[in-house]
């Protein structure tokens, strides 16, 4: 259904067929470019504070982590002209808002631009807070991996949910076993109304069986573990940055897809600003919430693409429901 | 340039036509005497006149000389010499000849079957032929004779890598091969993704690629004609044959009818793989499936001396899966039936059928009614296909015809059921016509001078039902362009929406500097209006063939080839070798934007680049053909390019499948009577790959990064192995027709881990990091080789044939 899984599909029956085929960890020399600024934040309707990650890229196999793009100036602006300032004094590259009496930041239906200012250089991404459904239930049965016939059963679970009625509804699942999050790159799950693909028509659908048994590790659950699972509404250029980002992360193999940079949504806006007479408030926010964000982004992409130094990652706002059960007998179905 | 090019052409032919008068003809078949088969590109000389001409791909041939007392030679490497004397006084001459194959000397093999001399005097140029036997004997890949990966030992063709599906001829794709099985095209040459391919060794009679100097009869592929004949059947006896390998089990069956009037051959192989596992199987594995298996059958009747009729038909299917599965197949059936108007006039027309189709599913076993998809895709096509020659004269051959091709695009309809709520969508049919005409001479001036000249005109309409889209105009290059929905039509049925016409002359040339060596130089255009839609390493069977639309124009290609070629050795015909140059140009090549969605998508289109193509390079052929020891060593050094709107910043980079270097060596020795002895080298430059620079994290997943956004920018190691295998045949008892024999084989044999791809990942080793007292994992990188072939890979087969 959706191509990754096919292709992982195609090749997993090749590799239980052939059984001849390897991979070997080698030693490889590579190049390392300039750094770019690099954005990893997301927003949502939670209460609390809310951080969002601006780094350096560093070489591919630098053993260290991509250093902090610390002095940089980090705000949240929504379309009711609300601005909200993320600071990082202790230069670690995580900005973080933090709530004064109660208030809260993101809240479903509004749109929100994040700018970010490093060294004389803009940079401009946007977002909004969509519609999220409910979690209805996790239900589980004892079953053992396909690929791992002689492993000890586990507990596979289900998760039970429905899409929001209309078309074109993206969600972002993520799984936490025992308070940790299943960050593997194959754990990558975004949705499609109740589908993983926009060429489904699963609009209004429970959500799809591959998709309610995303939530498993590898080793699938015991018994008592704790079972967290949150939704988060995306708009849709997140849900196709996630479908990039799955092929890119997960992209070995017989059927590889050319390795292609990521796309993203964090543009360098320095020359529109320039134009518009430089400044800090040279990026006319207010005028810009005035107009449909999506009619202006191929002018927003073609700006950032004569930019010598662009960005890469990027912003998301969400708004969240999660459900957390313990895995109990209780719960378990009978095997269908 | 077009109109005085058309204007030369018909001054050559009416120039011709005029000058055969007051000749008669001499026609026939000639034929192999054990079997009945027709000879394929057998020699008929004429001594007096030191000229001749070769039997056609159904052993007919067809001189026309003035009056007069003629010496008639048939011969074929291999067979025996048969001279006759003719006598032309007052009409035309019938001459069927039965050829023999040559009793050998003891350690005495002839690896090929055609003209001794072909290689210098055949105005053929890029043109390669392998014999069955030849293929038989050299080491394969579990020990299964491949035509596909067989072809791959020859100048100027490679793969991205083993296993891949296809092949690619001088820098071309692998949708660009058109594969004629019997004349009717076969869309995924290859069972089991790309390991082993769909032709049944024991049927195939003759297998011919044709890579450049394309002649006007051919079209619709740009880069090259794989064309693959099977046997007519045996027509003297009845014949049985088979084998038992790792991985097939053959059986094929061969006997004349109506008192040799006709014949005919069935072959079927089927893995079995599953059979041997199934007892092992447990769990949800348990009643898994997986085999592939093929079914080829021809026959021919020939009804009189002027009709003869052949049918041949194939059908094959890679079933896999447990739970969730898939399967995929082809299936071809031709009808041809060639005619002799008169001594001079031939006919050959092909009606044909080609289906592919593949069948995704979840729930293979039906077990889940209330949760499963289930999707279907195939491409359907039917045509008629008359070509004639027309014998004019000893200097003139002319070739006209045309054909008409029905397209049935099935892109895919999918119906989807999640927690008892079904629904069926997809996208809608598409249809195409293919209509072409051609008309071809092959001329003599003098002794030395060939030349072989022609014109074909394609024209191509992409018809509803179905919806056109325009896209977006002003999103950069490289980002997906939105359909204008304002704009999209509908159409009915049979409505064109588009329409392509393409003329596409040809044009070789072959000049003999001495009776042992000739000068060729060849031009083709050809237009294609199918496109594979596929953005994988390897293709896999579920790629999508695309019509060309009104947003995806047909791919052509401008080919130029210069060759010299020359024959040596004691009898000046042991070694046939060859130096070919080339120079391609492609246009309208599809590529795709960074996360493409290729599968069931409306706007497909907007996720597509056009692009431009070029390749180039040169290949060196030495080939021997008698002896104890036989073979050849061909090596290219080639390079093939894209330049597309949106990638690599609009420069040129090298396909995925480009390799500078590519060497092969083919040697086969008998050793003895019983014991032959052969060996396969390949040595390829590693292929082009794109590795990142620098990374970044999202989520805490580590993010590959190339500051350049360039593709293809380095080179994997490069790619070599050495293959062996010994075949005993087993003891020949006199008077018993039974003969056998055990192919023993090792792949890779010393045991190199050749690279398919190396790729990147994050390793499982997590670095703990403290920000604001908070514990946070970041991920490390590894590089990883790949090889499909981790080790050596021995086998053994046995074959029988009685």
């Amino acid at each position: 259904m959706k191509p990754n899984f096919l292709t992982t599909s195609l090749a997993g029956m090749l590799t239980v067929l052939v059984l001849v085929s390897c991979e070997d960890v080698v030693n490889i020399d590579l190049a390392t470019g300039p750094a770019q600024v690099a954005v990893d934040g997301w927003i949502t309707n939670n209460e609390g504070p809310q951080r969002i990650r601006v780094t350096l890229t560093n070489g591919y196999l630098n053993e260290k982590s991509p250093p902090p793009a610390a002095g940089a100036v980090v705000r949240v602006t929504d379309d009711a002209g609300t601005v909200f300032e993320f600071t990082d004094p202790k230069a670690t590259g995580y900005y973080t808002w933090t709530p004064k009496n109660n208030e809260k930041l993101g809240k479903v239906g509004r749109k929100y631009y994040l700018t970010v200012d490093y060294k004389g250089q803009s940079y401009l991404a946007f977002s909004e807070i969509k519609n999220v459904p409910k979690l209805d239930s996790i239900t589980f049965e004892k079953d053992r991996r396909v690929s791992q016939p002689n492993a000890p059963e586990g507990y596979r679970a289900e998760l039970w949910a429905v899409d929001l009625k209309g078309e074109g509804d993206n969600y972002w699942l993520r799984t936490f076993r025992n308070g940790k999050l299943l960050n593997a790159p194959n754990n990558i799950t975004v949705l499609y109304d109740a589908g993983f693909s926009a060429n489904a028509d699963t609009d209004g659908f429970t959500f799809i069986r591959p998709a309610r048994r995303s939530i498993n590790p590898d080793s699938l659950y015991n018994l008592n573990d704790d079972v967290m699972v949150e939704i988060r509404s995306i708009p849709i250029e997140a849900f196709y940055f996630f479908q990039e980002l799955r092929i890119q992360v997960n992209n070995g193999g017989l059927f590889a897809s050319p390795p292609n940079n990521v796309s993203t949504n964090v543009f360098n806006v320095t020359e529109l600003i320039t134009q518009n007479g430089g400044g800090t408030n040279g990026l006319n926010i207010p005028a810009l919430l005035k107009q449909n964000p999506r009619d202006f982004l191929p002018q927003l992409q073609t700006i950032n693409g004569r930019s010598k130094q662009k960005a890469v990652g990027f912003f998301g706002a969400a708004a969240t429901n999660t459900i957390t059960v313990k895995v109990t007998e209780k719960l378990v179905r009978p095997k269908q | 340039m077009k109109q005085r090019f058309i204007l030369l052409f018909f001054f050559l032919v009416i120039h011709s036509l005029l000058r055969a008068q007051d000749k008669l003809t001499v026609s026939g078949y000639v034929k192999d005497v054990a079997n009945g088969e027709g000879i394929i590109g057998g020699s008929v000389y004429v001594k007096e006149v030191s000229s001749g001409a070769a039997t056609n791909a159904y052993g007919f041939y067809s001189i026309t000389l003035p009056k007069g007392n003629y010496t008639f030679v048939y011969s074929l490497v291999g067979y025996e010499k048969i001279s006759k004397n003719v006598v032309l006084s007052t009409e035309n001459v019938k001459l069927n000849i039965e050829l023999k194959e040559q009793q050998l000397e003891l350690q005495e093999v002839m690896i090929t079957t055609k003209r001794e001399d072909e290689n210098v005097k055949s105005i053929e140029m890029s043109t390669n032929k392998m014999e069955m036997k030849t293929m038989q004997r050299m080491p394969a890949l579990l020990g299964e004779v491949d035509v596909i990966r067989s072809i791959q030992f020859l100048p100027g063709v490679s793969t991205v890598g083993e296993g891949a599906s296809g092949f690619n001829v001088r820098g071309g794709s692998i949708d660009q091969n058109l594969v004629l099985l019997d004349e009717a095209p076969v869309f995924n040459s290859s069972h089991l993704f790309g390991f082993f391919s769909v032709f049944n060794p024991d049927a195939v009679k003759d297998v011919k690629l044709i890579k450049g100097g394309i002649p006007a009869q051919y079209g619709g592929r740009i880069s090259s004609i794989l064309d693959v004949r099977l046997k007519e059947g045996n027509a003297k006896k009845t014949s049985v044959s088979g084998g038992i390998g790792l991985i097939f089990s053959r059986l094929a069956y061969e006997r004349p009818f109506a008192k040799g009037r006709g014949s005919f051959i069935v072959a079927a192989r089927r893995s079995y793989a599953d059979v041997l596992a199934r007892p092992f199987l447990k769990g949800e594995l348990k009643g898994s499936q997986f085999y592939f298996y093929d079914f080829t059958a021809k026959a021919n009747y020939r009804i009189n001396d002027k009709n003869t009729i052949f049918l041949s038909g194939y059908l094959g299917r890679d079933v896999f899966g447990a739970d969730f599965g898939f399967n995929w197949g082809n299936a071809t059936t031709s009808f041809r039936w060639n005619h002799v108007f008169n001594d001079r006039l031939f006919m050959n027309t092909t009606v044909f059928y080609s289906n592919y189709d593949y069948l995704l599913d979840s729930d293979l076993r039906r077990k889940r009614p209330r949760d499963y998809f289930r999707w279907k895709s195939s491409i359907i096509n039917y045509s008629v296909k008359p070509d004639f020659t027309y014998y004019l004269s000893p200097k003139n051959t002319l070739t006209f015809g045309g054909q008409a091709i029905l397209y049935t695009f099935k892109p895919g309809t999918a119906t989807a059921a999640s927690n008892g709520q079904e629904r069926t969508f997809g996208l809608e049919n598409k249809n195409a016509i293919e209509g072409s005409f051609y008309v071809g001479n092959e001329q003599n001036i003098g002794s030395k001078l060939q030349l072989q000249y022609g014109l074909r005109y394609s024209l191509y309409s992409y018809m509803g039902p179905g919806e056109s889209y325009e896209f977006q105009t002003d999103v950069p290059p490289g980002q997906r362009r939105f359909p204008v929905l304002s704009k999209t039509q509908k159409y009915a049925d049979f409505t064109p929406i588009k329409t392509y016409g393409n003329l596409e002359p040809r044009f070789s040339a072959k000049y003999e500097l001495t009776p042992n060596a000739s000068l060729k130089a060849s031009y083709n255009r050809i237009a294609q209006y199918l496109h594979l839609i596929s953005n994988t390493t390897a293709s896999t069977p579920l790629d999508v063939w695309s019509p060309s639309t009104n947003n995806i124009k047909p791919q052509i290609a401008d080919q130029v080839a210069l060759g010299y070629f020359q024959n040596f050795g004691a009898n000046s015909n042991d070694y046939e070798a060859s130096v070919e140059v080339y120079y391609k140009k492609l246009q309208n090549q599809i590529d795709y934007i960074s996360g493409a969605n290729l599968f069931l998508n409306k706007y497909l289109e907007g996720d597509l680049l056009a692009g431009d193509g070029r390749a180039y390079g040169a290949e060196f052929y030495v080939k021997k053909n008698k002896g104890a020891l036989t073979g050849w060593v061909s090596y290219t050094l080639a390079r093939t390019e894209r330049q597309v709107e949106g990638i690599n910043e609009r420069q040129w980079f090298p396909t995925r499948f480009d390799k500078t270097h590519n060497l092969n060596v083919v040697l086969q020795y008998e050793a003895s009577k019983r014991w032959n002895l052969s060996a396969n080298f390949t040595y390829g430059t590693g292929t082009p790959a794109t590795f990142p620079t620098n990374k970044y994290e999202v989520q805490g997943l580590l993010v590959p990064h190339n500051v350049d956004d360039a593709r293809n920018n380095v080179r994997i190691p490069d790619y070599h192995r050495l293959d062996v295998s010994a075949t005993l045949a087993g003891k020949k008892k006199p008077n018993k027709k039974r003969e056998d024999s055990w192919v023993f084989s090792v792949y890779n044999t010393y045991n190199r881990r050749n690279p398919f791809s190396i790729f990147f990942r994050q390793s499982d080793t997590k670095e703990v990091i403290e920000v604001n007292g908070e514990k946070i994992e970041t991920p490390k990188a590894e590089a990883v080789r790949y090889s499909v072939f981790g080790n050596f890979i021995p086998a053994v087969t046995y074959n029988f044939k009685f």
